[in-house]
């Protein structure tokens, strides 16, 4: 039982991490928006001339919202 | 930001009016475009994708929620292109005004998720810690270490999490009045310090498992709720009081009209309003006898006559050709800027409502003091140190936590089903009060008639093809409602499309049209009733017919003479038609069920009396609850002298009194305004959504009764266990999430109210809703 000494504050720092994670993405806007993301999974990425040019075009910051 | 419908795409890339929409920042401009028929997967491509097309454009992303497309790039190009190829995908496209305010929503939805992430991180890992000892494992030497690692875990629950709860209680209490947040308070402070004293001396129970879980739900309910009315209040944000973007102004140095945005418009310049544009600001009229229609104001739909030098108002559209006007006040200090103005000042003034569960919290509040206080006294003698101790255990207990989570579900729930019937309720509350209602006040024009002239007959009943062409020829090209009317009518019967020559045809304010056809001299003008019709509310226009001057020859034998006027042997009366603003089929059914059900119904309206009366009598109201010729703010005075009030209405006249009166709903095809300020909106057209409105309000507040019945049943049993010592901790941890979990469970499971269906094509003429949904 002695291992619970080292398990449970592993349990909740492994916890916090992802806090920590869905914070910064709260903060960063990225649940701003529910529902197109819902629609935008369904669109297929045919890699035609457009497709590439459609994500090739975005800039690393915009990337990180996708 | 604020949307402009109608906008002139081309004007965005003017240079006085792309400031206002293009977006410029360091590196990159942005332009934002409504898009509000965008709303699947394959307009997202589609827009996304045409957009890109353009070089120069890097990125363009749509927001189905919003229906916004922003589109970035860094090299400055033309948008007007841009934005015209969307609308050739069938959209309607609407640029958006750079706003440099920041949506405040989006601030406080991301704070309060981030405080439900906290809270349900936090009150997780206290559960799993509690469920241990609960279920009876040996756990004798980690019992310290839980205890205080539940403590450190609770702690950002109640310094970050649960600061909504002190926050909202301290703003109400500055305001003498306790609402749902005072027990969730109480419970917390007593819980989080009883907790603590028996974590200090090893003895007693601890709560932070189940205050945890309190604060989580119910933070978690009330962004669920916010969230929806958010999303149901979507389509109003981006409605300005008054779509009006540009004005022709006449430029004194150039010598010709040039279209500025209204915001350059200024006190004293003189500008050009075409027909059927509405006025950007209050002003004088200059050049001629003008007809226009002031029904934003009045609420009356025919068009008034006014004579130069008159003032006119924003908002009012002219009917003539053109007209010109000398601002005496910009759109910024118009009337109906100020009357905005004073409408959102008056809300922002309003105090909270106190509703139903915010009475059961103050309800609770005062008991559960009460009954504590009671008890430490009784029992004071026997045990002070138990006494004081089960009293605080009653007071966590008793906390009608459940019924807090269990409302705004509730409330949801209710915005859903209305959602799913065709009305849209901006806000939860608005169910409650809607309950309360006892007086109903509705508006005539637009609201309980249909607020477009109908032919309702012609005498005589058949008329000859030939008239029908001439009456064709002579309506098709007046801006006129009773124009209007009478083409509707005509296109009714089947009429040849060979062309007949038409020649010095003029309309005359407030007389008529006249034409020459065939040789004759035609002429639509106002006509007296015949003897036998006596309804105030028709109006009657008569097809006159007369030989020019230099010839009569003309064949009048195949034209039915029906009247002969008596003066002038030569005038002819061909046909008479009788218009009215047809009155919704279901208005007589709709105002007998309000009355059924004690509801004391008004008619406020600013048209003529005798109309009003007229409409009253047919609809089965005592003539006292008839207001007629009333301005917007004598409506607003008359609903101020009831209580528990509701207004539908549709028009600007109807603003004031739809502010003043506890709930208002706009009908479908409403003017911007009372969009804007309406709290209930009805996309149908059929107006029998107000009875099933109300029908739904009674369905959600008894859900909410209902809950309340079941949480009292559980907070009695809670509190009188904690009152006679015997709170397991088993116990204690399981009544608090076991009777969450019941009412949620009973409030997501309920089923919707029986809704009356509706015929949406009851009314083929009626024009679609202006706004779209």
């Amino acid at each position: 039982m002695s291992a619970l000494w080292i398990m449970i504050p592993i349990t909740v720092l492994l916890g916090l991490f992802f806090l920590i994670a869905f914070i910064w993405a709260s903060r960063s806007g990225q649940f701003d928006d529910l529902e197109t993301p819902s629609h935008r999974i369904l669109i297929e990425e045919v890699p035609t001339e457009n497709n590439t040019l459609i994500t090739s075009s975005f800039s690393h910051k915009e990337r990180a919202t996708l | 930001m604020s949307a402009s419908p109608g906008f002139d795409l081309k004007l965005l890339d003017d240079p006085l009016f792309r400031p206002l929409y293009v977006d410029n920042g360091t590196d990159q401009w942005q332009l934002q475009l409504l898009i509000p028929d965008a709303r699947c997967a394959a307009c997202l491509t589609r827009l996304e994708n045409t957009a890109l097309q353009f070089n120069g454009v890097q990125s363009a992303r749509l927001n189905l929620g919003e229906k916004i497309l922003t589109v970035k790039g860094t090299e400055p190009i033309d948008l007007a292109p841009l934005a015209h190829k969307l609308t050739l995908l069938g959209y309607q496209v609407t640029p958006l005004k750079i706003d440099s305010t920041e949506d405040p929503w989006k601030k406080t939805f991301r704070h309060q998720l981030i405080k439900v992430a906290v809270a349900g991180f936090c009150a997780g890992n206290i559960m799993l810690l509690s469920i241990a000892q609960y279920v009876g494992a040996d756990l004798s030497e980690f019992n310290l270490f839980f205890g205080w690692l539940s403590f450190v875990l609770f702690l950002p629950i109640l310094f970050f999490s649960a600061t909504t709860f002190f926050y909202q209680f301290f703003q109400r209490l500055k305001l003498l009045q306790l609402s749902i947040d005072s027990p969730v308070v109480l419970a917390l402070v007593i819980g989080s310090g009883l907790s603590l004293k028996n974590l200090i001396y090893r003895s007693g129970e601890t709560y932070f498992d189940s205050l945890g879980a309190l604060i989580f739900l119910l933070l978690a309910a009330r962004l669920w709720q916010s969230a929806l009315q958010r999303k149901l209040s979507q389509p109003f944000k981006h409605l300005a009081f008054l779509n009006i973007v540009s004005g022709t102004k006449w430029d004194e140095k150039n010598k010709k009209y040039l279209t500025v945005p209204v915001n350059q418009l200024q006190k004293g310049d003189q500008i050009r309003i075409y027909q059927n544009e509405r006025l950007p600001a209050d002003g004088i009229l200059l050049n001629t006898i003008q007809e226009i229609d002031a029904s934003l104001w009045t609420g009356e739909s025919l068009p008034q006559i006014v004579h130069p030098g008159e003032l006119l108002f924003a908002g009012t559209t002219v009917i003539s050709d053109f007209a010109d006007i000398q601002i005496t006040a910009e759109t910024a200090e118009s009337r109906l800027s100020k009357m905005i103005r004073e409408i959102e000042t008056k809300r922002s003034q309003t105090t909270p409502y106190q509703s139903f569960i915010d009475k059961v919290g103050q309800g609770f509040t005062f008991i559960v003091l009460g009954v504590a206080a009671l008890f430490v006294i009784f029992y004071w003698s026997t045990n002070p140190f138990v006494a004081v101790e089960r009293a605080l255990a009653l007071s966590l207990l008793a906390c009608p936590c459940a019924l807090a989570i269990a409302t705004p579900l509730a409330l949801s729930r209710g915005l859903q089903w209305a959602q799913q019937d065709g009305f849209i309720i901006k806000e939860g509350s608005t169910l409650e009060k809607l309950a309360k209602i006892k007086q109903v006040f509705l508006d005539k024009t637009g609201t309980l008639t249909l607020g477009q002239s109908t032919v309702i007959q012609t005498i005589p009943q058949k008329i000859d093809p030939q008239i029908l062409q001439i009456l064709k020829e002579l309506e098709c090209r007046s801006q006129h409602p009773h124009a209007k009317a009478i083409m509707r009518f005509v296109n009714q019967f089947p009429v040849s499309s060979e062309k007949i020559p038409v020649t010095h045809w003029q309309e005359t304010p407030s007389v008529g049209v006249s034409a020459h056809i065939f040789e004759c001299n035609y002429s639509l003008k106002a006509t007296t009733p015949p003897p036998e019709e006596s309804a105030p509310s028709l109006t009657w226009i008569g097809l006159f017919q007369s030989p020019l001057q230099t010839m009569g020859s003309f064949s009048q034998e195949n034209l039915p003479s029906v009247l002969e006027n008596k003066d002038s042997v030569k005038i002819k009366e061909l046909l008479k038609i009788s218009l009215q603003d047809t009155v919704r089929p279901e208005a007589k059914s709709i105002v007998a069920n309000l009355l059924n059900q004690g509801l004391n119904t008004f008619i406020v309206t600013g048209d003529r009396r005798s109309v009003a009366h007229d409409l009253g009598c047919q609809l089965g109201l005592n003539p006292k609850n008839i207001f007629a010729e009333c301005s917007p703010e004598q409506k607003q005075n008359i609903v101020g002298q009831y209580s528990s009030t509701l207004f539908v209405g549709d028009g600007v006249n109807d603003t004031l009194a739809m502010a003043k009166a506890q709930v208002s709903i706009a009908v479908s095809g409403a003017m911007e305004a009372s969009l804007k300020v309406c709290d209930i909106y009805i996309a149908d057209p059929n107006l029998n959504s107000l009875i099933n409105i109300l029908h739904l309000s009674t369905h959600t507040m008894k859900l909410i009764r209902r809950n309340f019945i079941v949480a009292l049943i559980y907070n009695l049993s809670g509190g009188f266990l904690a009152l006679s010592g015997f709170i397991h901790p088993v116990l204690a941890a399981l009544l608090m999430p076991l009777s969450s979990a019941t009412l949620v469970g009973l409030t997501i499971l309920s089923s919707p109210p029986f809704l009356k269906k509706q015929s949406s094509s009851a009314n083929p003429n009626h024009e679609k809703s202006r706004i779209h949904l």
